[in-house]
């Protein structure tokens, strides 16, 4: 697995990823069935492979009856039953579903296959066969193909809930022998995760996996791939909407109808503040010393970069903005192969936001949507996991040298 | 039956089996084992086939399998690589070992099981009686295979203060009956336990005397067990590796025997 960003998008936005890696933005690009037909990720996958990016394939079997969007338009559906169901598949059936799993992973040339796996869950042991099953299908397809499998770590709010439950969910998952993880991780609901505690935790398994030895690719990231990055993973899954930043079972659930952005105007990545503003009303009351500090120029934000509030800046562009500034600055940090110090400069970096924030703050200017409320508390975080996980670090430390 | 081999000596038996050293009719070295398990037959004919595919030189090679089944037993025969050499158990009676011996010996029997993993195969049963040493120094894990047919609950069934043969490598999951959770890192924990005896030339949890409730407890429950100025006066780098290896949560022991092989190598180059 190619070190760096992997563009995790839906069916509208694949031009969006062809043209971040034709600008040089990212090494892969992870397909969702959700979100896009079989037909149509057919014809991309040659397209991203022309900018040398790999592909992969989520099979997104998180909820094990979803069959929201385009899933059942993919040949996996006959195997998205209940738990109890896919438990009482044959041998012959599971030898069926690899074929299957094989057929589309040839068809999109993906590099790796990705084991199909339902949500981790606290207490479930019978998630843990399910997955063990599942798995088995998956190592056949790549062992077929020649490709390396990726153990699915999904894992569900009631598994992410206490350091004991992910400890359990972890290793059950990591029991599989795969040739590296593909690792997501359910927060409490927030636009960015906030909590120390959980945070914490978050860096924790991700972490606990990197020592592995196995390439780490988080799922779902967004800009909590700055905390994944620091903690050892070798891929980020990056996507420019809010629903991708973070895991959150309820996209295979099925829509009430509500939700969407509205008319909202765009909100501005800044990677000094490793948070949004919104463009153009928050923009504009910045004080220009510390806009200058703030403002990181991608090809998508010229007009932002005059701060003439005058200008329309659309969203579309903001979300190119936000993928390329993510990646971008995901992509320098990653140069660094001392997990120690990627930890020690990913700190200065919130740190450095959090202060920036404080100036902000100070004269007046409440940034909308929580977002100076993280950046403190994930550098708490990585504090504590230089800290309480020193051993882990040696561990990746002798690993790499 | 086996008519075919010449009998030379009487080995050291196993709980499961008896083992005999034998010739076939062009003089060749083998060992004949004779096990009877009492279930589950298809499930160890299908483990030996995939095992008959390692060829691998830190596993012993076997050459033959078959079964006979009588109204009253059944009974499995193996003909394995006759390795001339000694048992770990033995070499280990002249532990502390030299640091380079540790890491060449250790790295590949990290390799041998590293063979028994890419077959998805859990040893189950590691220990020194289960690893030979050749006479030019390189270990060969025989042996493999046959206590993942076991119960668990045969495993663990032992009277406290009596032998405590194989519990002396459990880990923690075996001792805690958790069959679900046996897995690679199991062996790796009894593989853990034999380096450590290695390098310090003693157990990091036994001592005479101990009941088998207490050497459940320190391997459990008590998370300092390693702490002690004999072990802290060994390489940091070494250390770090057991500590890993016996790290009573699954998720903190390294990931697997190939991971293991690749740092003890790294270790042992940089000592």
């Amino acid at each position: 697995m190619r070190r760096g960003v992997w563009h995790q998008f839906g069916d509208r936005s694949q031009r969006l990823a062809l043209e971040q890696l034709e600008n040089g933005n990212g090494v892969g690009v992870i397909i969702s069935p959700r979100d896009l037909s079989l037909e149509r990720a057919r014809e991309y996958a040659p397209q991203y492979a022309r900018y040398d990016a790999e592909v992969l394939l989520d099979p997104q079997f998180f909820l094990p009856e979803a069959s929201v969007g385009l899933l059942p338009s993919w040949p996996m559906k006959d195997y998205r039953a209940s738990v109890s169901a896919q438990n009482a598949l044959s041998d012959q059936e599971i030898g069926h579903l690899a074929s299957v799993l094989e057929s589309v992973n040839r068809d999109l040339n993906t590099s790796a296959v990705i084991s199909p796996a339902v949500l981790y869950q606290a207490g479930r042991s019978d998630i843990q066969d399910l997955n063990a099953r599942l798995f088995r299908a998956a190592k056949l397809a790549a062992d077929t193909i020649g490709v390396p499998v990726l153990g699915s770590a999904v894992l569900a709010r009631s598994a992410t809930s206490s350091l004991n439950t992910l400890e359990t969910s972890l290793s059950a998952a990591t029991s599989l022998p795969a040739d590296g993880w593909y690792f997501a991780f359910e927060f409490n609901p927030a636009r960015i995760p906030h909590d120390q505690d959980e945070v914490y935790r978050f860096c924790y398994g991700a972490l606990k996996l990197a020592c592995s030895g196995k390439p780490v690719l988080h799922g779902y990231a967004g800009p909590v791939g700055l905390l994944s990055l620091a903690t050892g993973a070798t891929g980020i899954g990056i996507g420019h909407s809010q629903n991708l930043w973070g895991f959150s079972p309820e996209r295979w659930q099925p829509s009430s109808g509500t939700g969407g952005g509205g008319n909202a105007p765009p909100r501005y990545f800044s990677p000094e503040l490793w948070g949004t503003i919104v463009y153009p009303d928050e923009f504009a009351r910045i004080e220009s010393d510390v806009l200058s500090r703030v403002v990181f120029q991608t090809q998508y934000s010229g007009q932002v970069s005059t701060n003439d509030p005058f200008l329309s800046w659309s969203r579309w562009n903001a979300n190119k903005h936000l993928v390329a500034s993510i990646g971008r600055t995901l992509t320098d940090l990653g140069e660094e192969r001392s997990i120690r110090a990627l930890i020690s400069t990913c700190r200065s970096r919130l740190q450095a936001s959090v202060a920036l924030h404080s100036q902000i703050y100070s004269a007046g200017i409440e940034l909308a949507d929580d977002t100076a409320r993280y950046q403190a508390a994930w550098d708490v975080a990585l504090a504590r996991v230089e800290t309480e996980n020193g051993n882990d670090l040696d561990l990746i430390e002798l690993m790499s040298t | 039956m086996f008519s075919q081999y010449d009998f030379v000596s009487t080995l050291t038996p196993s709980a499961q089996k008896a083992a005999f050293h034998v010739k076939d009719d062009k003089g060749f070295d083998l060992c004949l084992k004779i096990v009877s398990p009492d279930y589950d037959v298809d499930r160890l004919g299908r483990e030996i086939e995939a095992l008959q595919q390692i060829n691998h030189p830190n596993v012993v090679k076997l050459y033959e399998y078959t079964f006979s089944s009588t109204p009253s037993s059944v009974r499995h025969y193996l003909v394995e690589e006759f390795i001339e050499g000694n048992d770990l158990e033995d070499e280990l009676q002249t532990a502390p070992w030299e640091l380079a011996r540790i890491y060449t010996t250790f790295a590949e029997l990290a390799d041998g099981l590293t063979a028994l993993e890419e077959i998805d195969v859990v040893h189950r049963d590691l220990k020194p009686q289960n690893v030979r040493i050749r006479i030019d120094g390189h270990p060969v894990i025989i042996d493999f295979g046959l206590a993942r047919h076991l119960n668990l609950s045969d495993l663990t069934r032992t009277d406290e203060g009596a032998g405590l043969g194989t519990p002396l490598y459990f880990a923690p999951e075996q001792f805690l009956g958790t069959k679900r959770d046996i897995d690679r890192r199991t062996d790796l924990f009894a593989f853990g336990i034999m380096l450590f005896q290695a390098a310090l030339g003693r157990h990091p949890f036994f001592e005479p005397g101990i009941t088998y409730p207490e050497l459940r407890s320190r391997v459990c429950e008590n998370g300092d067990s390693l702490e002690s100025d004999d072990f802290n006066a060994l390489p940091k780098k070494l250390q770090l590796i057991l500590r890993r290896l016996l790290a009573r949560e699954r998720l903190s022991r390294l990931g697997s025997a190939a991971q293991t092989s690749a740092l003890l190598r790294k270790a042992g180059k940089n000592a």
